[in-house]
């Protein structure tokens, strides 16, 4: 279980907007009551952070097939940042039965693996499962 | 001048020749060594392989002249083909039949003739081995009977020559074969790497919405939302289902103790079975256990108690696996419960794809499953070739 600070944005990184759509409204139905913010592309993501506070970001939730920068592109160059490199970032991956997309993630860092889920119910409860809101 | 009549079974010969395929082809060295040789018992300065074609006489190999063909109607050999013996003419300009003939006449000059017919084993003349001369000659009995000797060659060559080209037309076809079938895997391989990856988002991301849509749905609409789910569920777990069905793929094999596997596998799936008999088994031990699994689980879920009856046997040709248990009606029970999401019962659980998996892992070793249902007793036979004859 991975607390999340409830102060800050869960922000979503994902090029297809069905899975964002998707994604977001899994959240909301989630125990975590954050705000939800998207982005459509690693650079967009990372232009945001310029300048941000360091606790505008909760948690990151990375997709890793992306046109542009990929998923752990996008990881890297957030691990580099000074500011916000130690930010909270979870990637999705298609399955967790892929172990090379599980190696690469620890590889550049990610804090942990999300597998994307079929069913809401199931989605919610994965979430939920794996992120508690840090109230402390 | 008697022109070469046209023999009684000149359809089936004509027939006979042109599948030789031999007509109007190079000049081949196994022929031209046969004039040769010809040349070497015979004392006369031309020798030919001929065929009679339709209006022409075609030669496949010429020795002391060059030609391609002659008219049939003036031949020697057209003459030739109407007996099986050996044709002789002494003199030509003394023989009815040639002696106002242009080869004689003309500037050819022919005096002396002797044909052997190229007999086929089905009776059919061809041809012949033939020897001219410009003066008048004959034959001992030796140089007749070698002279027969080397057409009845001649004619073994034709027959072996024939053996290689549709040998060579087989080997090509099955290597043109092999290409295609090679082509359509890779393009299958595709489509079911295709299916079973790039299909998945956009499947779940439609079981997603689709279910966000029944949760945020109410009224009439929600009766349209719902079966919209059900049926991206459904479409999510047949290409998941044959997807993994398509993966299955057959390790190293190594020998295992088979009522070690089959307990291990009943343990696994739960069950109360008496296992009998006894034999060990080359496969891959990983997946003939998943197999087994899948086989038991099913085997209980038809069947009317828990308690299942494992055969293991083995003669010269298999080792055999045998699973049965009473059911409580008579199944209808045939080849296709090994199709994937087959169900023998309308509303069953687990994946439906539990016998079409047990099915794919017994032909990964090269053997077959098969199931019945007689006098209330559900069974399945798993059958692996031993090494020997595969």
């Amino acid at each position: 279980m991975t607390a999340v600070d409830i102060a800050g944005s869960i922000v979503i990184v994902d090029d297809d907007a069905t899975e964002r759509l998707i994604l977001s409204r899994v959240f909301a139905m989630s125990h975590l009551r954050n705000p939800i913010t998207e982005f459509a592309s690693g650079r967009s993501f990372l232009e945001s952070l310029e300048g941000a506070e360091p606790s505008a970001v909760a948690l990151v939730m990375m997709d890793i097939n992306m046109p542009g920068l990929s998923g752990f592109e996008t990881l890297a160059l957030l691990r580099a940042d000074s500011t916000h490199g130690d930010q909270l970032v979870a990637v999705m991956v298609p399955t967790l039965e892929s172990r090379a997309d599980i190696e690469r993630a620890n590889e550049f860092g990610a804090d942990l693996c999300i597998a994307k889920q079929s069913g809401i119910a199931k989605y919610v409860e994965t979430i939920n499962q794996n992120f508690e809101p840090n109230t402390g | 001048m008697k022109p070469a009549e046209i023999p009684a079974d000149e359809d089936e010969r004509m027939a006979a020749l042109h599948e030789l395929d031999i007509l109007d082809t190079d000049p081949e060295a196994v022929f031209d060594r046969l004039t040769r040789l010809a040349s070497r018992i015979i004392d006369a300065p031309i020798f030919l392989i001929s065929f009679l074609d339709g209006e022409r006489n075609w030669f496949k190999s010429t020795h002391g002249i060059e030609l391609d063909e002659s008219p049939r109607d003036i031949s020697f050999c057209g003459h030739a083909i109407h007996s099986d013996d050996i044709m002789i003419v002494p003199d030509a300009s003394a023989d009815d039949r040639f002696a106002d003939n242009p080869l004689v006449t003309g500037p050819f000059g022919v005096r002396f003739y002797a044909g052997a017919p190229l007999i086929l084993g089905n009776g059919h003349r061809l041809g012949t081995l033939c020897a001219f001369d410009t003066k008048p000659n004959q034959l001992d009995p030796e140089q007749q009977e070698a002279l027969a000797d080397l057409a009845a060659v001649v004619v073994d060559e034709l027959g072996l020559r024939r053996g290689m080209q549709v040998q060579e037309e087989i080997t090509i076809d099955l290597r043109e074969q092999a290409v295609e079938l090679e082509h359509a895997n890779q393009a299958l391989e595709q489509y079911v790497h295709m299916a079973s990856h790039d299909l998945r988002s956009p499947v779940k991301n439609l079981v997603n919405l689709a279910d966000l849509a029944v949760i945020d749905t109410e009224g009439s609409l929600r009766e349209l939302v719902t079966p919209l789910r059900d049926s991206a569920v459904r479409l999510e777990e047949l290409l998941l289902g044959y997807g993994r069905l398509a993966a299955l793929s057959r390790g190293p094999a190594r020998s295992v103790v088979l009522p070690d596997l089959v307990t291990a596998a009943v343990a696994e799936s739960g069950l109360t079975a008496h296992v009998k008999g006894d034999a060990r088994l080359e496969c891959d031990a990983v997946l003939v256990e998943q197999a087994l699994v899948n086989l038991f689980q099913n085997v209980v879920k038809y069947g009317a108690d828990d308690d299942v009856m494992i055969e293991l046997a083995e003669d010269e040709t298999a080792v055999s696996i045998a699973v049965r248990n009473r059911v409580d009606q008579n199944l209808a029970v045939d080849q296709t419960v090994f199709t994937p999401f087959k169900r023998l019962v309308s509303e069953g659980s687990g994946s439906g794809l539990g016998l079409a998996i047990v099915d794919r892992v017994v032909q990964l070793h090269g053997g077959s499953a098969s199931a019945s249902c007689v006098g209330s007793v559900f069974s399945v036979v798993l059958r692996f070739p031993t090494e020997d004859v595969r």
